[in-house]
């Protein structure tokens, strides 16, 4: 059983660290274009620690049930930075994962850039689809204001 | 006559549900109890007053307001009774977002175009004095140290809604919506949640979410509606432009006052910040359209 448990932890501490450096290959790219430049190179991975996985028996999946954590530490212009991955397994499917950003400053606004768009974007649902008393946004306006904005949309044109 | 032509308030009415504009924005107020015909006309009449006297003391838009006064003439006022709890939410936030929030803000609004007329015509915009240059405030004391344009709109509404659920209330009625365009609170003796829509940001004809909201408040701020040229009615004293990085917040806490002025903070600062002080649960939606919401936030996002 250790056996068993450590290779998991060393094929998911190896795939952890492809996703991070992935991750920041894909963050470097993304803010390529900004003014601000900072990392050209790739950073190289140094080292991983990996969490006892919490466990429960399934007898189907090559990897028991639970949930395992790699953290990645990287070299950087910055210094050194780590991000951590967590993976729910159950069954051999990956049913929930979260990252945590353990950076600051320039390798920290990159890591938050990868964890807002590893999370999930809004959905629109039409409002007679939903079932709703009332709706919230930014504040209604009022006549007058619908008026001004009208107007200054017909001078623009103009 | 007192107030500029575009923002002249509109009749009031006694059906209900009650249905009207009021300091610049729709007013939706449903009662969902029982309640004769003759203590609905009274409602109606007690909240139509308590709404006009809210105008008139706080309002920058009208020239007779206290605030207009203010804006003219420094001195020592006096401030109305009901102030504390606004000023009081005001001199906090200010602190907590290094000044980002601040009641000073009117003559920046207004000079971007915010103005009483509605111009929505860019001027020169210049940063705001800081609170301890301008003001000194010690309840019901209010000192102008020189006359400035106080804009307390960032959680006024809020506040009146809350004032309005009081008269409601003190007419012994307890279930109840008090909707503001959108910022609103809703009690009831029952145990039937109300289910509020999240209004998409760039199309208002979507929901993204659905909070359900039940002995509560939620407020909702974007800055897509009052938005004019490059400026929208949220502006950074900081940078003088408005922020882009988040597109909506939503809050829901116990208090429509404290709820609509945590929708204007989180423009400023991390919700971690805030959650240091108060107890609110949140979503912010970002620019990208990607959301961050609190752990307990109630109800669901849609993604």
């Amino acid at each position: 059983m250790n056996q068993d448990v450590s290779k998991n932890q060393k094929v998911l501490a190896v795939a952890g660290l492809l996703v991070i450096v992935a991750a920041i290959g894909i963050g470097v790219v993304l803010t390529s274009g900004k003014k601000e430049e900072a990392a050209t190179t790739t950073p190289t991975a140094q080292e991983s620690t990996t969490t006892e996985p919490t466990t429960t028996e399934s007898a189907d999946s090559e990897y028991k049930d639970g949930t395992y954590s790699a953290t990645g530490a990287y070299s950087n212009p910055g210094g050194t930075s780590s991000i951590e991955v967590s993976v729910t397994l159950k069954n051999g499917v990956i049913t929930d994962s979260t990252t945590t950003a353990a950076g600051g400053g320039t390798s920290g606004r990159y890591q938050s850039q990868f964890i807002s768009g590893y999370k999930s974007e809004v959905v629109g649902k039409q409002i007679d689809a939903v079932s709703l008393s009332r709706v919230s946004g930014s504040s209604l306006t009022s006549q007058g204001f619908n008026a001004a904005l009208a107007e200054i949309k017909t001078k623009a044109k103009a | 006559m007192p107030h500029s032509p575009k923002s002249r308030p509109k009749p009031k009415p006694n059906n209900w549900p009650l249905e009207f504009e009021a300091i610049g924005t729709r007013w939706y107020i449903q009662l969902f109890e029982e309640v004769d015909d003759a203590l609905r006309a009274r409602l109606a009449d007690a909240i139509n007053l308590r709404i006009e006297q809210f105008d008139k003391d706080y309002s920058r838009f009208r020239e007779d307001s206290l605030i207009a006064e203010m804006n003219r003439t420094a001195g020592e006022y006096i401030l109305p009774d009901d102030a504390q709890p606004l000023f009081d939410i005001y001199r906090e936030l200010y602190d907590i977002t290094g000044g980002r929030m601040t009641p000073l803000i009117g003559q920046t609004l207004s000079d971007a175009g915010y103005d009483a007329a509605y111009s929505l015509k860019p001027g020169t915009v210049t940063a705001p004095p800081a609170w301890e240059d301008t003001l000194v405030y010690d309840f019901p004391r209010l000192t102008l140290r020189q006359p400035a344009l106080i804009d307390v709109g960032a959680a006024g509404k809020g506040y009146l809604v809350d004032l309005v659920a009081a008269v409601i209330e003190d007419a012994g009625v307890q279930s109840y919506c008090v909707d503001a365009g959108g910022d609103l609170t809703y009690h009831t003796k029952s145990s039937q949640p109300m289910a509020v829509g999240l209004e998409h940001p760039d199309d208002p004809t979507l929901v993204i979410g659905v909070a359900q909201v039940i002995n509560a408040s939620i407020c909702g701020s974007a800055g897509n509606r009052r938005t004019w040229g490059k400026y929208n009615h949220i502006l950074d004293p900081k940078q003088l432009t408005s922020p882009t990085h988040i597109k909506a917040v939503w809050v829901v806490t116990d208090s429509t006052l404290l709820a609509d002025a945590l929708t204007t903070a989180l423009y400023f600062v991390p919700a971690a910040r805030l959650k240091q002080r108060y107890t609110f649960e949140y979503v912010i939606v970002r620019s990208d359209n990607s959301f961050e919401a609190s752990d307990n936030f109630p109800g669901e996002m849609f993604s």
